[in-house]
């Protein structure tokens, strides 16, 4: 019984950590207790923005998918921006505010990178400092951290 | 019998509220005395720790404690006047538990000065007492009441994460229970750094960290699932179950 041993053998502080996770939506999970910042960015990578005036069917691609093609269009970019801006500007907690920002700065990056296009007012010294910044970060995955250098224009 | 028309499925079992500890315990009002010493083993093997837990903060040394947690099985729960009262004393088995313990300690006491307590007598139960020298000394350290609780919801967390384990294995979703385990569970049993998602993908060959964190949200219900239909064993009805799931961890939080 090799969990039994450690239930058991756990402070009341961390037995309340782990009794938590069977309340939190895990969907939601905003707390940051239990769900890291790279799981945090990765969930809302998962996410599927509505792009058309139709609705979003479950075939469309999620915003993962859209950053980590190669022929996505600076229209759908935008609005990818725009989600993170927003969702950034309504987050109540760090981690959630700090994922949204990244996928924000991933939009502008692919733009820069594929289009050639930053599609933001900031100069592009102040994206090279937010992408430096952001490429160091040990839960960005490898894929986005190499998107991000190419974005890096000195 | 009596079977609640407010059953849902959340939580995913199809089960009603017939099969509870409830309708365990009215099962000790059977004649046959092998068939309640299997009930009374069923019931104590989930809530011996607990118990201890109480009578330890309650000043009980520790073999004594051990003798009267056998004897509280024993001689409370193989007793069959306890199945009568179980009719009108419905509520929350764990608040059940606690009174007759408390009635159990004061009825040893009077026994004890009285001179008529028998030593080990009667039907023994399989409690592994051995696991006693294992219990934490933070649960032990807390009042009788809370370390009650904690031993409680210690035993539900371990029956919560071994019934995953076992669903995920036979479903096919070993690889969803691993990379749950390493990431949420193991870093709060080892208090140990979460690791990265991408870490995790090399190590369990993971498409990608989307999938992976899929993976975790799928988990995570499938706990919160497994943890109401282990709770759902213990109370009178479905809305209970997140009252109890509340209640146990106010009381935690507390601790």
């Amino acid at each position: 019984m090799h969990e039994e041993k450690q239930v058991f053998g756990l402070d009341p502080e961390r037995l309340t950590r782990l009794w938590k996770v069977g309340i939190e939506n895990p969907s939601t999970d905003s707390t940051g207790e239990t769900e890291t910042k790279d799981q945090c960015l990765a969930r809302f990578l998962s996410e599927k923005i509505r792009m058309g005036v139709g609705p979003d069917t479950t075939a469309s691609p999620s915003i993962h998918e859209y950053l980590t093609c190669s022929s996505t269009g600076l229209e759908t970019l935008v609005k990818i921006r725009d989600w993170a801006k927003e969702l950034s500007r309504k987050s109540d907690n760090l981690m959630e505010h700090d994922a949204a920002n990244t996928i924000y700065f991933l939009a502008i990056a692919y733009g820069i990178v594929f289009h050639k296009n930053k599609a933001t007012k900031y100069s592009q010294d102040e994206l090279n400092q937010a992408f430096n910044r952001i490429a160091k970060e040990k839960w960005i995955p490898d894929v986005y951290r190499q998107l991000l250098c190419r974005a890096i224009i000195p | 019998m009596r079977r609640f028309d407010d059953h849902t499925s959340i939580g995913g079992n199809q089960q009603g509220f017939d099969t509870t500890h409830w309708s365990l315990i009215r099962q000790l009002d059977c004649p046959d005395e092998n068939q309640r010493k299997e009930v009374a083993n069923q019931i104590s093997l989930q809530y011996w720790k607990p118990v201890y837990c109480y009578l330890r903060r309650k000043g009980f040394p520790n073999e004594k404690a051990k003798d009267m947690t056998q004897g509280f099985f024993c001689e409370v729960f193989i007793h069959r006047q306890l199945a009568q009262k179980v009719r009108q004393n419905q509520g929350r088995f764990r608040g059940f538990l606690l009174k007759a313990l408390d009635h159990y300690i004061i009825d040893w006491h009077h026994k004890e000065i009285a001179g008529k307590r028998s030593p080990k007598q009667g039907i023994l139960l399989d409690i592994d007492l051995s696991e006693i020298g294992e219990l934490p000394d933070k649960g032990v350290e807390l009042p009788p009441e809370q370390a009650f609780q904690y031993a409680w919801a210690s035993g539900i967390l371990h029956q919560v994460l071994e019934n995953l384990k076992k669903a995920s294995s036979d479903e096919g979703l070993s690889v969803h229970w691993s990379v749950f385990y390493a990431k949420v569970v193991e870093p709060i049993l080892n208090e140990s750094e979460s690791p990265a998602l991408a870490e995790l993908c090399s190590k369990y060959g993971v498409q990608n960290e989307t999938v992976a964190s899929n993976m975790i949200v799928t988990m995570k219900r499938k706990f919160q699932a497994g943890m109401k239909q282990c709770i759902r064993q213990y109370v009178d009805s479905e809305t209970e179950v997140d009252q109890e799931i509340g209640e146990i961890f106010q009381i935690l939080s507390k601790a």
